[in-house]
């Protein structure tokens, strides 16, 4: 049987090799959505956790990427309702985006963090020829050694930011924090007019639990007996909760799963319904020989599914040479989930599988006499 | 006791809005062991003969009798199951599978009929002069070899009848002479029945019986 399949499939080999890659692109382009978003979900909360932050604070309704303003009196409130048995002082930090960098133009978050919470941020330079940290006050700025090599940035070179030209004076550890840090005071001025903050930093002290610690900041009250406008993120559950913000992009995906399913469901439908057409005659042969209706839908489906199976390896290897290059020549980042792999191999088999159906349904309930004459 | 046998076997076909007859009342036996060939013109219903007798179509009317299973009364799939155990078909264009070699096309008879493919395979092939093409494709092959591998595959699960459409009707004649005289060897040699259609005269003659056909019906025995 599986030699039958795969000599018709050898026969055709330009047909097969157009219906693998169909599926595989199919594959492929579920793989890679998924990987891309696991993968930069991934790299940000995982950034997020090695700057040693417990809890970041944001203005309420904002999300990892939020850069509203948040009144100085907040942090004061919380570090007040807290103590300082329970925390160490806050770390305010400015957040803003910068659109180009360099010959980079994909948006990174920028951090206004002052020069000694650089270092409670686990912030340190790549290495000691890889210049130093920004004066506080300055237009000098950091930028981490993957935004230096794709930007093609270094030490000594400027950037255009917020009309102002600031200077690059050294190039950080990557993986920690955001990839461009500037002076806390320097963009505090520009951005927020000297006041206030978009993020507290909450660092606990030992023993203590940051999920407890965030929900007392929920509970903190300003000077007027309000609740704070704020939303507390506890480091260790920012995967999820990144997950959770980008829910729409999960939906998203799985639209991409449907339609992945369809494409491999149509390109098997065409492929063997051209074939069952072409080889009339041959399933005229097939049925001479006492070939009963199973045994003819089952070559048909066998045929499908060898194009299948050889559709997904070729999908998942594109997808994991998508999950090498894209990081390569961009900031993505790909991770491509070993379940989705198995996701992807069912959706490309299933979806081969049911494309084949009518076409051997066809096959099976052929004429014998009809398809022996056919021409 | 006949190994098949027909009663007023019918056959119609519907062209447009009206039925058009085939077979009007076709009676005949044939006995195990016999070579019997069916002669006549062109549109005589020789092959809906053909195709009934080996289980491909259904009949309009009348009964067809089967090394003692009533065809007529068969489903679908026991028409099938007969064609795989008891019936080898040899075609004029010789129908075989372009994506298989020699060997591969005679495998598939035996895979269908669930019997493992073995060295029986290479024996055939070598009774039938084919040894050193066993692995040539049917492009690769003259209009001879493809024909007697054809052979080959029809009568690699030793059926009780062997049914061939006008074998020599594409062949040259030296082709042609080759083939009858596998026939008559297999009919010979192996007791063999075969049941051939053919409008040549020169290839009836090899039969030991020859049926003439006109008009839908047997006219001379």
């Amino acid at each position: 049987m599986s030699n039958l399949a795969a000599a018709n499939l050898w026969q055709r080999k330009t047909r097969s090799a157009i219906s693998i890659f169909g599926i595989a692109i199919g594959v492929a382009l579920l793989l890679v959505l998924k990987g891309m978003l696991s993968g930069t979900i991934d790299e940000i909360a995982n950034r997020m956790s090695n700057t040693g932050v417990d809890i970041f604070v944001y203005r309420k309704f904002e999300i990892w990427g939020g850069t509203e303003q948040m009144p100085h009196s907040y942090g004061k409130a919380i570090e007040d309702h807290l103590g300082p048995d329970r925390i160490k002082p806050l770390i305010s930090i400015v957040q803003d985006k910068i659109q180009v960098i360099g010959k980079v133009q994909q948006e990174n978050r920028v951090w206004g963090v002052s020069k000694k919470n650089l270092s409670a941020l686990n912030v340190r330079l790549a290495g000691e020829n890889k210049g130093r940290f920004f004066k506080d006050g300055s237009f000098e700025m950091l930028i981490d050694g993957r935004l230096s090599k794709h930007s093609g940035l270094d030490v000594g070179d400027t950037v255009r930011y917020l009309n102002h030209d600031w200077k690059i004076v050294g190039i950080h550890h990557i993986g920690v924090g955001v990839r461009v840090y500037v002076p806390f005071d320097t963009l505090q001025g520009l951005k927020f007019d000297r006041k206030g903050a978009s993020i507290f930093a909450v660092m606990c002290r030992e023993g203590i639990d940051p999920q407890q610690v965030a929900g007392q900041i929920k509970e903190t009250r300003d000077a007027n007996n309000e609740k704070l406008d704020v939303r507390p993120i506890v480091s260790a559950t920012m995967y999820e909760t990144f997950r959770k913000e980008a829910r729409i992009i999960d939906d998203f995906a799985n639209y991409v799963t449907i339609v992945a399913m369809s494409i491999s469901c149509l390109v098997i439908l065409l492929t063997m319904y051209t074939v069952v057409v072409e080889r009339t005659r041959d399933i005229g042969v097939l049925k001479s020989l006492g070939a009963t209706r199973f045994f003819i839908a089952r070559a048909i489906i066998t045929e499908s599914l060898i194009l299948c199976v050889l559709g997904v390896a070729v999908g998942v290897g594109l997808s994991y040479f998508a999950a090498w290059l894209i990081p390569t020549i961009s900031l993505l980042n790909v991770t491509i989930p070993p379940q989705w792999v198995l996701i992807a191999t069912l959706v490309g088999l299933v979806g081969g599988v049911l494309g084949a159906l009518y076409p051997a349904a066809v096959a099976a309930s052929k004429d014998p006499v009809v398809a022996l004459t056919y021409e | 006791m006949p190994i098949l046998k027909t009663i007023d076997l019918k056959k119609s076909y519907k062209i447009g809005s009206r039925w058009e007859p085939a077979l009007t009342g076709v009676d005949m036996e044939v006995e195990e062991g016999e070579f019997v060939a069916i002669v006549g013109p062109s549109g005589c219903g020789k092959s809906t003969l053909l195709h009934l007798l080996g289980g491909l179509h259904r009949a309009s009317g009348g009964r067809i009798f089967f090394d003692g299973d009533e065809l007529t009364a068969l489903p679908d799939f026991g028409l099938a199951a007969i064609r795989r155990e008891k019936i080898g078909f040899v075609f004029q264009r010789f129908n075989l599978l372009p994506t298989l070699s020699a060997r591969g096309n005679i495998e598939i008879a035996m895979k269908i009929r669930g019997l493992p493919t073995d060295d029986k395979v290479v024996e055939i092939l070598k009774y039938m002069g084919l040894g050193d093409r066993m692995h040539h494709k049917p492009r690769e092959m003259s209009i001879g070899e493809q024909q007697r591998v054809a052979i080959a595959r029809a009568i690699v699960n030793k059926p009780k009848l062997l049914m061939a459409d006008e074998p020599t009707g594409n062949l040259d004649s030296d082709n042609s002479n080759r083939i009858l005289a596998e026939f008559k060897r297999l009919n010979e040699e192996h007791g063999q029945t075969i049941l051939m259609i053919t409008h040549n005269s020169e290839a009836a003659a090899v039969a030991s019986r020859t049926l003439r056909m006109r008009d839908g019906r047997i006219i001379e025995d």
